[in-house]
């Protein structure tokens, strides 16, 4: 089964028929997944910025980074939850779109990389400082590259 | 989770079930397509409005009768139709089409196009979020 | 009203924004991201004056570090939904889900307003705590659901085509 027919066959199973038959619902996943993206903008943006001691700078340690990150692996959570809903709707027009392919590479490249070089450089934040900035750095692009593309999923 | 934070969490998830409602009061909800409902009209295009962030294409369809209607069709934004050959030039008001769509849930004269062809049989995607509308192939269903 | 949105309907900059090939799609993109950095600031600030986040870190601290942010993001919000507006603003002046944004963001506005009139002021004596008062408590309760019936208003727009009052 080719990947389109693959697409093709998510799209149309039943709960997702009845998901389109209903016109609330659709705008209710993207509405949560909306909050997600607050969620992880707000945990990525304070959390990175933390890290190149800038001014909005709470506190330098550990315990701020680990807990931004908490926060952003909630976002992330609703974000997967209600982008699988969301993809499944639509999925025969996205296989054609380049953006959801760059979103969808660029995301899981940037959940590897938060979860293993990026712990790591916090753990190492004191010996060296311009690692960690420029882990910082990387992960807000990343992110942004994911937000970005996201949204040019979303055009009409 | 504090009790704070639970109250919270379920207010602020009932605020998009309540904001939705009101879509399912009012009538004209036209956003929303029928799958089910599949459209093929033949008519006069009295209004092509190339905006952000739906176009919409208006045509005059008459009836078995004679009885003439005027319906709404919804597309894309204007720069995918204006990459797939529509402007003001080459889809003046007077065009003769045939629209194939998706008629609105609401029920009113308005559906979302998928693509509509001139009577020399050139077919023109709309580009919006019917389904086959970015004019790719899919599977048979 | 009615007539001075026709007659912005008309200038020829709603014009051309409505029809634009690409700057409208600009703006709607800067809105929607802009909200990151406004609402994701926004949230970090109402959690830690609800007590429930990062309490280590001393409320005064997260405010004038954040605020800021939050503020600049937020201009940018405005910004672009002027844009917007402008692009089609009869059609958001008849949207019922334009309407309750509006009206909410005032009251999130009235929210702001009142806790830096009271308690604000007051924050030494609670600054440290980890457990800010009540009223702070609620402020920031309330902050955070205006957020996101704002968010959702702002989502559900486009559901909307007429709505005639």
């Amino acid at each position: 089964m080719s990947l389109l027919e693959i697409f093709h066959l998510l799209e149309y199973l039943p709960v997702l028929i009845e998901m389109r038959s209903s016109p609330w619902v659709f705008p209710m996943i993207a509405t949560f997944h909306l909050f997600g993206l607050v969620i992880i903008g707000g945990a990525v943006i304070v959390g990175d910025l933390q890290l190149l001691n800038h001014k909005i700078t709470l506190q330098l340690g550990s315990l701020i980074t680990h807990d931004m990150e908490r926060l952003m692996t909630l976002g992330l959570v609703i974000m997967v939850i209600t982008g699988v809903p969301l993809f499944m709707c639509f999925a025969t027009k996205y296989y054609y779109l380049t953006p959801f392919w760059v979103k969808l590479f660029s995301l899981i490249f940037v959940v590897i990389f938060t979860f293993t070089i990026r712990r790591n450089a916090l753990k190492k934040y004191r010996e060296n400082p311009t690692i960690t900035k420029v882990v910082a750095i990387t992960s807000i692009s990343l992110w942004t590259s994911v937000a970005l593309s996201g949204r040019l999923i979303g055009f009409p | 989770m504090s009790k704070t934070i639970r109250l919270l969490l379920k207010i602020i998830s009932f605020i998009p079930l309540l904001l939705a409602f009101p879509i399912q009061a009012h009538h004209s909800f036209a956003a929303a397509y029928d799958e089910n409902k599949p459209l093929n009209m033949e008519g006069v295009v009295t209004k092509v409005e190339l905006t952000n962030p739906h176009s919409w294409l208006w045509v005059d369809i008459t009836s078995e009768d004679g009885t003439v209607t005027n319906w709404g069709f919804e597309g894309g934004p204007p720069v995918n139709l204006f990459r797939n050959g529509v402007s003001k030039d080459t889809l003046p008001e007077g065009s003769e089409i045939r629209v194939f769509a998706y008629q609105a849930k609401s029920g009113e004269n308005k559906g979302v196009a998928v693509f509509f062809e001139y009577l020399d049989g050139r077919k023109i995607f709309m580009g919006g979020s019917a389904p086959g509308a970015d004019g790719n192939p899919r599977p048979n269903r | 009203m009615a007539s001075l949105l026709e007659w912005l309907a008309l200038t020829s900059g709603s014009i051309s924004l409505h029809q634009s090939h690409y700057m409208y799609l600009i703006v709607l993109t800067v809105h929607v991201l802009a909200l990151t950095v406004c609402i994701g600031t926004a949230l970090i600030i109402d959690l830690r004056l609800l007590g429930v986040f990062i309490r280590y870190i001393p409320t005064s601290i997260v405010l004038s570090r954040l605020l800021p942010w939050s503020l600049g993001g937020f201009l940018i919000i405005m910004v672009s939904g002027l844009l917007m507006f402008y692009a089609s603003p009869i059609d958001k002046y008849n949207n019922l889900f334009f309407r309750a944004k509006i009206a909410m963001l005032f009251l999130a506005a009235i929210n702001i307003w009142f806790f830096l009139k009271t308690d604000y002021s007051s924050i030494k004596k609670w600054d440290q705590e980890t457990l800010p008062p009540k009223r702070v408590r609620f402020a920031g309760g309330v902050g955070l659901t205006l957020w996101a019936a704002i968010i959702a208003a702002g989502r559900l727009i486009p559901y909307q085509q007429y709505w005639f009052d």
